[in-house]
């Protein structure tokens, strides 16, 4: 096939415009046309006897003298019917069913085969359309509405390209006599979409820059995985991929060339070999959507976010995902991807829409910013994120789940942020991180969990703990060993956690003891959250020792404070607390309060 | 469950989404495949499973999105000035109306068939026209499958009850039934021989013949067993066989070897 006579093919029929798209009208009303089966009827017992037996291959097993179950069959050369007794239709019964069980079948079973047969509109002796004529017709139906729809032409620049590269990349694939196997089809199909997008994108970025090579190398990559991936021998086959095809090519057809055209710099001049990366992402998202289900709440939506997320962690981190020879680590990206859309698929509310997506897409880069943090190789980075990411959802979700207390609390813009802080300290501190069998526990995951359970009575706000969260990561990734150490064998317990209960208790308390008066919730309550995390994180071993000792402080104060609203504020209280906290973890003792004792305290004296 | 419906309802507009531009076609073409290979597969499944009542939802989504196709079809034929392209898409119009099960299919042939009639030039529309010639028929042929399960419980509950008085109108609806399948076969027959000037495909006519043979071998056999459990005698198919080869002066459906 001549590739330059296609590509001049296609430019004459975009010239010629309506007239030349008749063509393709025509190609379009030879295609195969679904010619539907009549509906089936399932006779129930014991109409299925009398049908069965009335069957020409079946008489010989109840009618004349030599049937060998004449005894329960009337025929008297006019009707012909099971007798009635129950006896006669058991055996009856019974016989058919062995009857068609020696032809592996099941009597009364529903039929099976095709349900319709695609039949063919040309006539004897017309032959269906060569390649040429299908790709040039392809190619200018797609060409045309581009310029249907936008200014110019396609005459030059990337649009020639793009042209050229989608006659090339098909040329060698379809038969040279025109009988599209379902294979070929397929590949017809999703060039034509990717030729689309294609057009899509140069719309939206005018000075994308390309060559013709990348792109025919760029089709091949994303179109071969695919149709060798999934079989096409059956006509229930092609409709499954055909089902997929439809709901997920256009949007990732869409998503892969935006990328190609937004990160140029990543895709252009490099030794590496982004096609079969881009490819095997593609093929990552369609094995995917096929295990998952589309029907799944996750799937159509959600898969093909996460596949742009992925895009872009391709875009943005290349060597993660190339060998230094420049090829790509398929198996690698495939991984990465299942890995996550295995953990967003089973995600529930509220994981179960964009922000689990979004926090995915913060774990993966997150991490492979972080990967020479992670020199395990038993541990690989690409299944540790969607594990962090697994942990993390699992951890908060009896907090802030469908029945968790803190429901309502978040807005979902302030959920991702609670979530990208945490998934960012945790890829920068793989040390408080600790595999219990198959989960990854992280000691910032549970201490806040641990603490934001404890907040019955909903003294921090949403703000406050994105306060706190900031507070927690940042100590976190000062002291990662000590605040926020996790014991292998009891990995759901964390001292900051322990610490922020026994304040969220103290809140509690000072709410029943003081009502509408006490200070602490709030902005104060995290302002008290930071000032404990931070005086305990210098000196952890005294925090842990002397938790039973705040507790007390914490009562003392509440008993001063609730005769003394008029004198003693939210700021004095913060001093006040300060000045106790330092000194019960300094060993020192804390004398009943009184008035003098705590204006000492104010003044530095104490 | 509301998210598969709403999922499975999004499916077709994604294929007639793909352009901007009025419907073609192909996309016509391929939207009727998938709707209707959708909802085979979700009855079949339910069938087997009658537990997954999800299958149900998605038979009944189905049916509606082939609706709206069939309507949104007609549309697109009435609009288009090429009769060619005009037959195409009435010819997928009948169809949807068809296997969507709610609408009468004949409203959606009829001018297509028309044109096939009228119109000169038109022989390489021949399978979409002997399309339009058989969708009417074999549309009816399925409202009256329709009837026989309701039917046949009705029968098995007044047998059950001993019930002779309840059993005669059932007869009366199963002969009706019976009746109807004659009917249909001879207007099939009819219709297969006003076609014959066209220039058919083997695929074409060989499907035609199946679901002639299906109304011969499978449909009058059924009825004729569930009259016989109305009234308690039936004829033999062989009978009913050779009447109807009497009448048709044909021999479409050789012995019914192939019938389940």
């Amino acid at each position: 096939m001549s590739i330059d006579l296609t590509i001049f093919a296609i430019n004459s029929l975009v010239r010629l415009g309506k007239s030349g798209m008749d063509a393709y009208d025509a190609a379009a009303r030879n295609e195969d046309i679904l010619f539907p089966n009549l509906k089936q009827i399932r006779l129930d017992f014991p109409a299925s006897i009398d049908h069965y037996f009335n069957l020409a291959h079946n008489r010989h097993y109840v009618r004349g003298d030599d049937a060998p179950y004449s005894q329960h069959w009337f025929f008297d050369g006019q009707y012909s019917r099971p007798k009635e007794d129950a006896q006669s239709l058991d055996a009856l019964m019974i016989l058919a069913t062995q009857i068609e069980a020696k032809k592996g079948k099941t009597f009364m079973a529903s039929r099976t085969g095709p349900a319709a047969i695609l039949v063919k509109t040309w006539k004897e002796g017309n032959q269906p359309l060569s390649p040429m004529a299908r790709i040039a017709l392809v190619g200018a139906d797609v060409a045309l509405e581009y310029v249907g729809n936008n200014t110019g032409s396609v005459g030059g620049g990337n649009g020639a390209k793009l042209i050229s590269a989608y006659a090339k990349s098909l040329a060698d694939q379809l038969p040279n006599d025109g009988n599209l196997s379902s294979k070929d089809k397929v590949r017809e199909t999703l060039s034509g979409i990717l030729l689309r997008a294609g057009f899509d994108t140069i719309a939206k970025h005018p000075n994308w820059v390309t060559n013709e090579d990348h792109l025919v190398a760029l089709i091949k990559s994303t179109v071969d995985p695919l149709t060798e991936a999934f079989p096409l021998d059956t006509d229930s086959q092609v409709v499954e991929f055909e089902a997929l095809q439809n709901v997920l090519m256009g949007p990732a057809a869409d998503a892969l060339l935006n990328t190609l055209a937004e990160h140029q710099s990543a895709f252009l001049g490099t030794d590496f070999a982004p096609d079969k990366a881009l490819g095997a992402i593609t093929k990552a998202l369609f094995v995917n959507a096929k295990e998952i289900g589309l029907d799944n709440q996750f799937s159509k939506q959600g898969l093909v976010s996460l596949y742009k997320a992925s895009l872009e962690v391709v875009a943005t981190q290349p060597s993660l995902f190339f060998d230094n020879d420049g090829s790509a680590k398929e198996q690698l990206i495939s991984d990465a991807f299942s890995s996550m859309a295995g953990v967003l698929s089973k995600a529930e509310y509220p994981f179960d829409r964009q922000t689990g997506v979004d926090l995915a897409k913060v774990s993966m880069a997150a991490m492979s910013k972080n990967l020479a943090k992670f020199a395990d190789n038993n541990k690989p980075w690409e299944q540790t994120s969607a594990a962090i990411l697994s942990n993390m959802m699992d951890t908060m979700l009896p907090i802030i789940g469908k029945k968790g207390a803190l429901k309502n609390v978040f807005s979902e813009a302030q959920l991702f942020e609670y979530g990208r802080i945490m998934l960012i300290q945790m890829s920068k501190s793989p040390s408080m991180l600790v595999h219990k069998d198959k989960e990854v526990y992280s000691g910032l995951v549970v201490a806040m969990a641990s603490a934001m359970s404890a907040d019955k009575k909903l003294l921090l706000s949403s703000d406050d703990w994105l306060k706190i969260v900031a507070v927690a990561a940042q100590e976190a990734a000062t002291n990662p060993m000590r605040l926020f150490d996790l014991d292998p064998d009891n990995p759901k317990e964390v001292l900051a956690g322990e610490l922020m209960k026994v304040m969220l208790d103290a809140a509690a308390e000072f709410a029943t003891t003081q009502g509408n008066k006490s200070v602490l919730f709030g902005q104060v309550l995290a302002d008290t959250m930071e000032i404990l995390l931070s005086a305990c994180s210098g000196n952890v071993s005294a925090a842990r020792a002397k938790i039973g000792k705040i507790k007390k402080v914490m009562k003392k104060i509440n008993v001063f404070m609730s005769t003394r609203h008029e004198k003693f504020g939210s700021k004095e209280f913060l001093v006040i607390f300060r000045r106790l906290l330092e000194n019960t973890l300094d060993n020192l003792d804390v004398p009943q309060l009184t008035d003098d004792f705590v204006i000492g305290l104010l003044k530095g004296q104490n | 469950m509301i998210n598969k419906i709403k999922l499975l309802l999004i499916l077709p507009a994604v294929v007639l989404l793909a352009s901007c531009n009025a419907l073609k076609i192909s996309e016509a073409n391929q939207a009727l495949s998938n709707h209707y290979f959708a909802k085979e597969s979700a009855r079949e499944k339910f069938e087997n499973d009658k537990t997954t009542v999800s299958n149900l939802a998605i038979i009944e989504s189905m049916s509606l999105a082939l609706q709206d196709l069939a309507i949104e079809t007609k549309q697109r034929a009435d609009e288009e000035s090429d009769v060619k392209n005009r037959i195409a898409f009435y010819r997928i119009s009948a169809t949807a109306a068809w296997q969507s099960g709610t609408l009468k299919a004949s409203d959606f042939s009829t001018q297509g068939h028309k044109l096939c009639q009228s119109e000169k030039g038109i022989e390489e529309m021949n399978v979409h026209c002997g399309m339009l010639a058989f969708i009417p028929l074999f549309s009816s042929v399925d409202q009256n499958t329709d009837k026989v399960h309701s039917l046949e419980m009705r029968i098995k509950a007044a047998k059950k009850a001993r019930d002779a008085e309840a059993l005669k109108p059932l007869q009366t609806e199963a002969q009706a039934i019976f009746d109807e399948y004659k009917t249909a076969l001879s207007a099939g027959i009819i219709t297969k021989k006003a076609i014959t000037n066209y220039q058919l495909s083997d695929g074409f006519i060989a499907q035609v013949d199946a679901n002639l043979r299906d109304i011969a071998c499978n449909k009058l056999s059924q009825t004729n067993a569930l009259l016989s459990q109305a009234n308690g005698m039936s004829v033999p198919n062989e009978s009913i066989i050779s009447e109807m080869k009497e009448q048709l002066g044909t021999d479409i459906v050789g012995d019914c070897s192939a019938a389940i």
